[in-house]
């Protein structure tokens, strides 16, 4: 049995704010083993962000607070760590590409210089000259043309996906044992997307590093992760290997999910389209926070008081659903 | 880039003939022309006329304008009657010194407390550094600067008779009398263009502190201080600079009451005695200049915010 | 499939060109950048034309250029059979109710000072209906909507960004309108909502017979809701043709790459997927765009014809395409 690269044990996170607390995740537990890419799936406030920053200490707290849990990386919780003993951490064994590449790299400051930086904190005692080259060469490697000229440039001389690569490039500069993405792709069109992704998978290939995406297009997510965790309202309700969540997902959300997103094989009739609203995080449901906008358990009395657990389902899958086989028949009758 | 300079420059040229044009107006147009104004009310009649003849007031109006214009363009700023035919830039050009000295102290001061204690104050939000920070800036906000003048006079000069209660020696002549001398009026005009700019500086850094790119930096493992005073600092020094150059700007030509109660001889404090002994030769001439000091002023800060940002293009 | 080949179509565009005058800082001279380039397309009543492009390919302009919110360079807008390329803003006023936008973005789109019954009640303002029609009519927009009856009171702050959208498309309905131009109308929304809005837009076309020009750059949305698929690059359009034509065997090697890109979930459910193309490189300056072809210079079939000559937009198979070079990829074909 593999020792996992990084395991989080029920990990809480809320944001206290002035007139609401929102409990922005919920006992959420994961583990990742070394050279895998675990994919994060949800919609806007499913937590899946707030997941991944807490565990490098990038949450503000104020207002963020974490409640409990243990994040181990390496055997070691990273959670009470203090922030100078994280810094050796952070871009060192764990590092970040961000959703926004426009807003994410300091416009001021020349892209080699952020780039040089990276590398310099982590091994200050190198010289200015093996940055520089090692820099150099972390811009080729990622695809941008011409990185001699590129290194001294500002970001907003950069396109969309070149700053996505310069971020990438950055994020591997120390060869991190994990890489985490937080919707890379996002703000990037189409085609652009396509390349970050190649880009994303080869460093990913060149280092070993194993990945954790976080994003909310499932069909990104299929393409590239080994493994995937859905989240909704700050809890993990569906956990499995991407064939099985894809092909047989055994909750009701997942399933919803799913049927949801158009195809462009072909046209269907109708989508089907979860009801309701997204839930206030201030005002989480109590019970399933999925019941109030479930197929299958919206009026019963299990759904509604008493909150599922995750449990196994078979096969390295697990839900946190009162009635995963009677989910499993619907998501057949759906032909999802 | 020398376009750019070149279109600013055209710009403040632009903006300087406007209030050339609108001083000229003002003097000529409203009742009571500049020679009754010198003479005043009590003059003879000969000697009024023999004054309208001497000023060319008796030319038609676009003469006279063309005059003033042409005058101003060679820098010939003509002499003052009052002032016994004294050439006007003689009288104005060392005042506008004084009052360039008091204002570049202050904000000198002014920047040196104001920069470390907005970014503190923002980098420590919510904690008794802040408080006090707050409690300092909204002081300042609220004292009106003539209240702070006469109350560091009467402390500082009255109840401990510590420093000089106003007047100017030039630096040449007494070097520890003259900066003895500046220390009160400097300290007011500082305190209360600090507290804007402390303000200004939080603003701007807790802006800046909550950006993308300050998280990107701390998720590269940099230490608080380089995230907090290299990445964040730079960008919320940016439009500091501008708030600078126009808090300069305005001193030069707010420093009125200032030099009054100091009794600093400079730009404003001449502006006042020019009015009081109806040497209206001299004020247009002060008005000009203070207006220009404004125009140079607000280029400078242009170019040096295009030098600091490179989004702005230097094509 | 809805259309009707008899039927006239509401909207007719000719070679339509907008330009704008933009000035960057420091230049001397205002260049023009050419957004729309002799862009010709029909839309029938009760048809959806979808219209796909990355950013930059001139989509959004065009769908401002056809309800004449720009006005066009060249070329000829006509609507029900009206010449309005020239109409100034009185003559345009009687035609706004017939032709209405929704923008991608709620949050920017509604005033939020302003409570819903407010923000429905505007169009009848403008357009001197009176108040007691509108009362009349502003619950029966509500339910159209599917939003509840209090939502009325409540301003739009206290919505979420479908029910924000929804509100949107009331108001876009007020005045009954028969075409509406839908500007990314899901792109800012969760996908479970994003579900929730395409079936409302197709339920309100069905009931109402609406026809719609819907913008997007999301293919799958596109292909969802389109009866007829445009696709733009840089400014003008490459491939034009049925739904099913342009999707199942696209022509045009942008087409092609474009739909190749799309992250598809079938392999994960064990289906067939196409081989990948990569398309390497960044979309050109549209200022200053290629000679000949413009997708020359990410193009893998291109050769000295495209560099010269610019090809028109021709019809191959079931759909017009323009290209020297179209056709299905073949399966060996670089990736």
């Amino acid at each position: 049995m593999q020792v996992p690269l990084l395991t989080v044990e029920n990990l809480s996170v809320r944001f206290n704010m002035p007139d609401q607390v929102i409990n922005a995740v919920n006992g959420v537990s994961f583990s990742l083993n070394t050279g895998e890419t675990l994919g994060i799936v949800g919609e806007s406030g499913s937590g899946k962000t707030v997941t991944v920053l807490s565990i490098l200490g990038l949450i503000p707290k104020p207002p963020g607070e974490i409640t409990g849990g243990r994040a181990l990386f390496e055997g070691q919780d990273l959670l009470p760590l203090s922030t100078e003993a994280l810094r050796s951490i952070r871009g060192q064994e764990i590092s970040m590409v961000f959703q926004d590449p426009m807003t994410s790299l300091n416009p001021v400051i020349k892209v080699g210089e952020q780039l040089r930086e990276a590398l310099w904190t982590h091994n200050p005692s190198d010289s200015r000259s093996n940055h520089r080259r090692r820099g150099v060469e972390l811009l080729d490697m990622v695809g941008i043309p011409q990185p001699e000229r590129r290194y001294n440039q500002f970001p907003h001389e950069y396109s969309g996906g070149m700053r996505q690569r310069a971020m990438i490039a950055m994020a591997m500069a120390n060869r991190p044992k994990l890489l985490i993405a937080d919707e890379p792709t996002t703000a990037l069109d189409v085609t652009i997307q396509a390349q970050v992704i190649e880009t994303l998978k080869a460093a990913r290939q060149e280092t070993g590093a194993a990945s954790i995406l976080i994003t909310h297009d499932l069909g990104l997510v299929s393409q590239i992760a080994d493994r995937v965790i859905v989240m909704y309202a700050g809890r993990i309700m569906e956990e499995g290997r991407i064939g099985d969540i894809f092909s047989r997902p055994r909750h009701p959300y997942t399933i919803s999910l799913l049927a949801s997103i158009p195809s462009i094989q072909q046209r269907r009739t109708k989508l089907y389209s979860i009801p309701g609203q997204p839930p206030d995080m201030a005002n989480v449901p109590p019970g399933c926070p999925f019941h109030p906008r479930c197929a299958i358990g919206g009026d019963r009395s299990a759904c509604r008081s008493d909150s599922p657990s995750l449990l196994d389902v078979g096969a390295g899958q697990r839900a946190a659903c009162h009635f995963t086989d009677e989910a499993a028949i619907w998501a057949r009758e759906r032909g999802t | 880039m020398t376009r750019y300079v070149a279109r600013r420059l055209l710009h403040g040229i632009l903006v300087m003939w406007i209030v050339s044009t609108a001083v000229f107006v003002i003097f000529r147009l409203v009742p009571g022309d500049p020679a009754a104004m010198t003479l005043g009310f009590d003059a003879s009649p000969e000697d009024y006329e023999a004054l309208r003849e001497e000023l060319g007031l008796n030319d038609p109006i676009h003469v006279q304008y063309l005059r003033w214009m042409g005058n101003l363009a060679r820098g010939d700023f003509g002499k003052s009657i009052t002032h016994g035919y004294a050439e006007v830039s003689s009288l104005v050009f060392p005042a506008l010194g004084r009052t360039l000295e008091l204002a570049a102290l202050s904000i000198l001061l002014a920047v040196i407390v104001a920069v470390p204690l907005g970014m503190i104050s923002a980098i420590r939000e919510g904690t008794w550094v802040d408080h006090i920070a707050r409690v300092f800036t909204t002081l300042g906000f609220s004292m009106p600067t003539y209240v702070m003048g006469i109350g560091l006079l009467i402390l500082l000069a009255e109840v401990f008779p510590l420093l000089p209660p106003g007047g100017y020696v030039p630096f040449g002549e007494d070097p520890v009398k003259h900066l003895s001398q500046l220390i009160m009026p400097v300290l007011t005009i500082a305190s209360v263009t600090a507290a804007r700019l402390t303000r200004f500086m939080r603003a701007g850094m807790l802006e800046v502190l909550s950006a993308d790119y300050v998280r990107t930096a701390r998720a590269k493992g940099l230490t608080e201080r380089r995230v907090n005073y290299w990445h964040a600092f730079r960008n919320a020094a940016i439009p500091l600079v501008t708030e600078v150059g126009v808090n300069f700007g305005l001193l030069v030509g707010g420093m009125v009451v200032i030099e009054q109660i100091f009794i600093w001889p400079g730009l404003g404090w001449l502006m006042i005695q020019s009015i009081l002994t109806r040497a209206f030769d001299v004020v247009q001439i002060a008005v000009l200049v203070s207006a220009a000091t404004f125009v140079i002023v607000n280029l400078l800060v242009d170019l040096t915010y295009s030098w600091l940002d490179p989004r702005i293009a230097r094509s | 499939m809805k259309t009707d080949a008899a039927r006239k179509p509401i909207l007719d565009i000719r070679d339509i060109t907008t330009s704008y005058h933009i000035r960057r800082s420091g230049a001397q001279k205002a260049t023009t950048l050419v957004a729309v380039e002799d862009v010709t397309l029909s839309i029938k009543p009760g048809e959806t034309v979808g219209l796909v492009g990355e950013s930059g390919c001139g989509k959004s302009t065009l769908g401002r250029t056809i309800i004449r919110l720009l006005e066009p360079s060249a070329g000829m807008v006509s609507f029900a059979g009206q010449d309005i390329t020239h109409f100034n803003h009185q003559e345009m006023r009687p035609l706004r109710q017939e032709m209405q936008i929704v923008f991608q973005d709620p949050y920017a789109s509604l005033n939020p000072r302003f409570r819903v019954r407010q923000i429905l009640y505007e169009p009848f303002r403008i357009h001197g209906i009176s108040k007691a029609v509108a009362s009349q009519k502003i619950p029966e927009l509500l339910s159209l909507v599917q939003l509840p009856p209090d939502s009325l009171r409540r301003f739009p702050h206290e919505f979420s960004g479908g029910q924000r959208q929804r509100i949107a498309i009331a108001r876009a309905l007020a005045l009954e309108p028969s075409f509406l131009v839908l500007d990314e109308p899901v792109s800012a929304l969760d996908v479970s909502i994003q579900a929730q809005i395409l079936n409302l837009l197709e339920d309100l076309q069905t009931e109402l017979g609406l026809a719609y020009l819907f913008i997007a750059h999301d293919l799958s949305v596109v292909g969802q809701v389109s009866d007829r698929v445009a696709v733009m690059y840089l400014g003008r359009i490459v491939e034009e043709g049925p739904r099913d034509a342009v999707f199942n065997s696209p022509q045009h090697p942008y087409t092609i790459a474009l739909l190749s890109a799309i992250p598809d979930i079938s392999a994960a459910q064990g289906q067939q997927t196409r081989e990948r193309i990569i398309l390497t490189g960044d979309l050109p300056n549209p200022l200053d765009p290629p000679s000949g072809c413009r997708f020359r210079t990410r193009c893998w079939r291109g050769d000295q014809l495209c560099v010269d000559q610019e090809p028109p937009l021709a019809p191959v198979s079931d759909s017009l395409v323009a290209c020297h070079y179209p056709g299905p990829e073949d399966s060996g074909a670089r990736s």
